[in-house]
């Protein structure tokens, strides 16, 4: 198999740290990247690797992040059960004290998310377009 | 994590929370309020209630980060302070967590105040 590309972290709640510890890293290294898109990213994201955490069964997750002038673009990959097609998650729920079903569309709210199932992978791309000034 | 171990025990020294009076308690998080810390959070809010202390108060000052799972642990929160009589409020939300509630709708259920001294007058 063709190793996906990033960095390869334990697909449990550690990825967690460390993606926030490389995401805090890549807005250290690019100032002009606005408040609002780094903080939708991160949140994108985190709702899915938690997921991949939580849910997927997954032993490894790959994660790679990159900044262009145009958009911030992730991509993460894990090994584990094929990820259903249709999510039952709203924003805003039937039962407002519903605890959980949020998560993913929260994250497709906040960025571009497109899905493939690659060599026996999930591979998500996460794209925010950087908001012009 | 098995509870008692010594790890369990430093986490739980990691969200301390006063006791204001003999039912009313304020749970300070911080750092992140997201998938690993949503357990210890829930498990702060069933101690407190098993101690009476079922008017709760959520300290959100030192909360950097939260994510759907910190909101399904402050919805849970809130249920259990309510079905033991009391209820939970929540105080000095960032920009980010404020992003968070008015997404999900959360913030007509979880309203949130502009500081704990606000969140707990008339609780």
């Amino acid at each position: 198999m063709t190793p996906p590309s990033g960095e390869r972290w334990d697909a449990d709640v550690t990825a967690l740290d460390r993606m926030h510890a490389v995401l805090e890293q890549t807005w250290r290294a690019h100032p002009q990247v606005p408040e609002l898109d780094r903080t939708a990213l991160t949140l994108s994201l985190a709702e899915l690797v938690a997921n991949v955490a939580e849910h997927s069964g997954a032993t490894s997750l790959w994660f790679g992040v990159e900044v262009t002038t145009d958009a911030l673009i992730a991509v993460t990959q894990d090994d584990g059960v094929p990820t259903p097609h249709r999510f039952r998650s709203a924003l805003v729920t039937e039962d407002p004290y519903a605890e959980d079903g949020r998560g993913m569309a929260l994250a497709r709210h906040l960025a571009q998310l497109s899905y493939d199932r690659v060599e026996e992978c999930n591979r998500w791309q996460v794209v925010r377009p950087i908001s012009s000034s | 994590m098995r509870p008692c171990t010594e790890e369990w025990n430093q986490l739980m020294l990691e969200m301390p929370v006063d006791h204001v009076d003999a039912t009313t308690a304020i749970i300070h998080p911080s750092g992140r309020l997201d998938l690993q810390t949503a357990q210890l959070f829930r498990t702060k809010v069933a101690a407190a209630v098993e101690s009476s202390h079922h008017r709760i108060v959520v300290d959100l000052a030192q909360v950097t980060f939260m994510d759907s799972s910190g909101l399904g642990a402050l919805i849970a929160g809130l249920k259990t302070a309510r079905q033991a009589g009391g209820d939970l409020r929540i105080a000095a939300v960032s920009a980010q967590v404020t992003m968070v509630l008015e997404l999900t709708q959360m913030h007509r259920v979880l309203r949130a105040h502009d500081t704990v001294d606000d969140a707990l007058d008339g609780m």
